[in-house]
């Protein structure tokens, strides 16, 4: 069975293909949600999901989330008495998504395909695989999100003719793109994205008013406040969702901190970051020769499209109402799962194909025959054009600058910039060349772009026909095979809190959340109910555990209602 | 007679229709698994845009025949880039970004160039007011006010939109079809011209702006050293000089000229260079004219009155198909190559082609390059 997930910057899900339709497959706790968090518990296991989030206030130092956005790259983070990179706390997320499906699907499951924002580099992609990897995962697919999204609506739209976009704003990501559809073929036309722009900077904007209004810059230090601060801010731009004005207030040094807001002043507040949606739908509108009239629909996904202001600003941008009806959070994953009933060949999907595109433009570097007879280096040749369909193929050829040339070097970059400096760069390959006939033929450089976004080039010597292949592996990010090994081994030996008890934890967990935002009197009721329940899990009588789980929950429950704090169980 | 290869493939008649090929299509890449035979995909993607690419054109052959003379105000075809669907676009206010654009113009035109980034800032918020379709096409006026001169301040302009407008990127100018390929030969002049020593760079500066202000006889008598900078960057240059003021410093050159025949001879190198750079600018209009058209208040404005502007081009692009043939020089003597090369060479620095889309016959070729 191969499994489709949606490995998210703020909350992760999987899905599998069953009986003829995409289906998500709760967690431990029972929501298909599961928060992309990870952090160490008191007796060094590790805690995944929501127990981990619930931690992200009272434990901020063995806690970590947001990972997604540092994938593929070599920033590392400190959980307790180990760095972690963030290919390994996706491992982490992945594992327990794993162990989620095996245990409701009844059997190992040891393969998945995986998405990933479409603006998702080289390095990003490469990350997101090692990540799979190391969480015994073997990436069958990674897929673009936004291509996803469309599978899962396009399911429904089986055998229509139709052009449509779909907006993705997820929680650390924007991703556009630009599907048509005929003949039960879905075919991507066009895509562009924003790796730095989602739901996650909204409420940073909403957080940094605090620093505005009297809290001191020195409170940045303090990671107990700045994940209080989060989690209110985040629960502010909810409330801006649904009733239009709500404050943010927070707690330094005994100093309250108090700002009120309504949706005008929030949109005002979110200008910046609303001005840098436009630039990709541009972008993806003009390379798939598309005008807004052409469009037969625009379908918004990724939970940060929940924002009226974003809803308001999409129905200007296009003329036209979004297409509802879709859970913005879960429709990825069920597109994933579309993805893995067409791996499968399963004859329900029979009658559909999906391509891809790439969304950057790929090259090398050559020099360049100035007017006056000089040459200056350092321009960037595109081999792959961005937006061409994947798998693609294409090859170039280059000649010697200079006729007694001894060798050529080509460089492959990533990148929209005329000049390479300006670009990615992702490899090189040095080709020595035999000086006599044939000398200034140069070589062919072909570039082979798979269906996963991975990248491969093959340099020919047109004159001696000799082959050379680069497996694009550098940048700082890159690990080599024996470091990969050794990480999957310290992986394997780290201790996985019990899946079974992790419903008890993350109550556990919740409650010493609320026991530190509260104060007086609540807080030590709180105190008492917590120490109660703590007694029950000690005499491991699964009974009496069960019964004073539910007391507790309840305790719980009643408390948040009573505060503000509560966390949306759709976050 | 034989089929075109991409309707061979695709198992389709000569006379298959777009809505033939999808099928086609559909029907074939269900047979293939990308993920294991790149190699079968890719010739069938390959042969699948060919003949959408095929069939568009004819789309576009049969629709614009019957739609002559289409350079009338009421004229509907759209414009380079965009899809003829006049149909649809009644529903959108493109007059708007045309107003918008030739409003630009007239408060350049009013204030002092230093002011520029500023006003163009403004416009990009008003645009973003708008529907999603705005700040593109205002882009695309823009470049035609600019490659037509009918905005003052050009380099600032230009300048100001580089950045605004993502004109560094490939991909971008790629997909402005035309309009990119001009924009990017600009940026490849302006590189080329920033190679040239400060202080003289300076000195021409200096010499434009007194042209632009007065062409006295102090001015006309460098008309040389311009002719050859005109050669070298004319699309650079029509940013800091007018077409007008070429052809006016041409001409005065030539009365003072008269005196002293036996200039004579370099004169008429020069005037043929200075022609080829009006012409490119000119060409530029019969891509830009229908968009520019629409505004009812913009049919009276006159476009650079050269004649048959299209002409270059259409020159151009049958040498391009040309050359772009493996076989382009086989049988051909050592003089009719030289002859072709020149030909291709003067194309390419007037601006219809960019380098990297010159045709595979000329780009390696560096004694094209040079001469």
């Amino acid at each position: 069975m191969i499994v489709g997930i949606d490995l998210g910057t703020t909350h992760s899900l999987v899905a599998a293909w069953l009986d003829g339709a995409p289906r998500l497959i709760p967690n431990a706790l029972g929501g298909v949600l599961t928060p992309s968090c990870v952090g160490v518990d008191e007796d060094g296991s590790i805690l995944v999901g929501e127990a981990a989030r619930e931690r992200l206030q009272t434990h901020p130092q063995q806690t970590a989330s947001l990972f997604k956005r540092y994938m593929g790259s070599p920033r590392s983070v400190r959980l307790g008495d180990r760095d972690y990179r963030a290919e390994e706390l996706s491992a982490l997320v992945l594992r327990s998504l794993k162990a989620d499906a095996e245990a409701f699907l009844g059997e190992p499951v040891t393969e998945a395909i995986v998405t990933v924002p479409a603006y998702f580099s080289d390095a990003q992609r490469k990350a997101t695989r090692l990540a799979g990897e190391l969480a015994g995962l073997k990436v069958e697919r990674l897929l673009n999100e936004p291509t996803a999204a469309a599978l899962a609506y396009g399911l429904h739209e089986a055998g229509s003719e139709t052009q449509f976009l779909v907006f993705d704003l997820g929680g650390g990501t924007f991703d556009v793109s630009i599907l048509e559809m005929f003949e039960g073929v879905m075919e991507v036309r066009a895509s562009a994205g924003d790796n730095m722009l989602g739901g996650q900077d909204f409420t940073t904007s909403i957080a940094d008013l605090a620093f505005a209004n009297g809290a001191p810059e020195a409170a940045r230090d303090d990671p107990r406040f700045m994940q209080r601060l989060a989690a209110s801010a985040e629960w502010v731009k909810r409330e801006l969702s649904a009733s239009g004005s709500a404050s943010l207030d927070v707690r330094y040094e005994g100093r309250s901190i108090r700002v009120d807001i309504d949706a005008e002043a929030f949109e005002k507040l979110a200008q910046p970051l609303l001005n840098r949606l436009w630039r990709p739908i541009e972008r993806a509108m003009r390379d798939a020769r598309i005008r807004a009239a052409d469009l037969d629909s625009v379908v918004l996904t990724g939970g940060a499209t929940r924002m009226p202001m974003i809803r308001a600003l999409a129905t200007r941008m296009f003329g036209r109402f979004p297409a509802v009806g879709h859970n913005p959070d879960e429709v990825v994953a069920m597109g994933a799962a579309v993805q893995a009933g067409l791996k499968m060949k399963d004859k329900a999907l029979d009658e559909m194909v999906m391509t891809d595109v790439c969304p950057y433009t790929l090259g090398t570097e050559v020099v360049r025959q100035l007017d006056n007879g000089s040459q200056a280096p350092g321009f960037f040749a595109p081999v792959i054009q961005r937006n061409t369909v994947v798998p693609a193929s294409r090859v170039e050829r280059f000649s010697p600058v200079t006729p007694d040339q001894k060798q050529i070097r080509i460089g492959v970059y990533q990148g929209e910039s005329r000049m390479v400096r300006d670009n990615i760069a992702l490899g090189e390959l040095t080709i020595p060349l035999l000086p006599g006939p044939g000398h200034g033929d140069g070589v062919d450089v072909r570039f082979t772009y798979d269906v996963n976004g991975l990248l491969e080039v093959e340099v020919t010597v047109v004159a001696s026909g000799e082959v050379r292949r680069l497996v694009i592996e550098s940048g700082d990010a890159h690990m080599p095979a024996e470091e990969i090994a050794r990480r999957l081994q310290a992986l394997s030996v780290l201790k996985i809190h019990p899946r079974d008890t992790l419903e008890n934890r993350t109550l556990l967990a919740r409650a010493e959340r609320l026991y530190e935002q509260l104060l007086g009197e609540p807080r030590e009721r709180l105190g008492r109910v917590i120490l109660r329940f703590e007694q029950a899990l000690a005499t491991q009588d699964q009974r009496l555990i069960a019964r004073d789980a539910l007391a507790f929950r309840e305790s719980l429950q009643a408390i948040e209602r009573d505060d503000r704090f509560a966390p949306d169980p759709a976050s | 007679m034989t089929l075109p290869w991409h309707l061979d493939i695709l198992g389709l008649p000569a006379h298959a229709d777009e809505i033939a090929v999808r099928r086609a299509y559909a029907a074939a890449v269900r047979k293939i698994d990308p993920a294991t035979d790149p190699d079968a995909f890719q010739r069938l993607r390959h042969a699948y845009e060919a003949a959408r690419a095929w069939c568009e054109q004819m789309d576009t052959t049969v629709a614009t025949s019957g739609e002559a003379p289409a350079l009338t105000a009421s004229s509907t075809t759209g414009g380079a880039v965009d899809k003829p669907s006049p149909e649809e676009s009644p529903s959108l206010p493109v007059d708007y970004t045309v107003t918008l654009a030739w409003r630009f113009a007239a408060d350049v035109g009013a204030h002092r160039a230093e002011g520029i980034p500023r006003m163009l800032d403004d416009i990009l918020v008003e645009l973003r007011t708008q529907y999603i379709d705005a700040p593109g096409q205002f882009e695309e006026h823009l470049i035609d006010l600019v490659g037509l001169q009918r905005i003052a301040h050009r380099a600032e302009v230009f300048a100001a939109a580089e950045t605004r407008f993502h004109w560094d990127e490939v991909g971008h100018l790629a997909a402005l079809g035309q309009r990119g390929q001009w924009v990017d030969v600009v940026l490849s002049q302006r590189e080329a011209w920033l190679t040239l020593p400060a202080d003289r760079r300076r000195r021409w500066m200096e010499l434009f702006a007194q042209a632009e202000a007065r062409l006295d006889n102090a001015v006309l008598r460098y008309w040389p050293e311009i002719a050859e900078l005109n050669e070298r960057f004319p699309a650079w240059l029509g940013l800091h000089l007018a077409g007008e003021t070429l052809q006016a410093w041409r001409a005065g050159f030539d009365a003072q000229a008269a005196a002293a025949p036996r200039r004579s001879y370099r004169r008429v190198e020069w005037c043929a260079a200075a022609i080829l750079a009006v012409v490119s600018v000119g060409g530029l209009a019969s891509i830009a004219v229908n968009d520019l058209l629409r505004s009812p208040s913009l049919s009276s404005i006159p476009f650079l009155s050269v004649s048959s502007p299209g002409d270059t081009l259409n020159r151009c692009m049958e040498l391009y198909t040309e050359l772009d043939k493996s076989d382009a020089f086989a049988g051909k003597r050592p003089d009719e190559v030289d002859a072709l090369k020149t030909r291709a060479h003067r194309c390419q620095r007037a601006g219809r082609w960019h380098a990297q889309t010159s045709p595979s016959q000329i780009l390696p070729d560096t004694d094209a390059m040079r001469r």
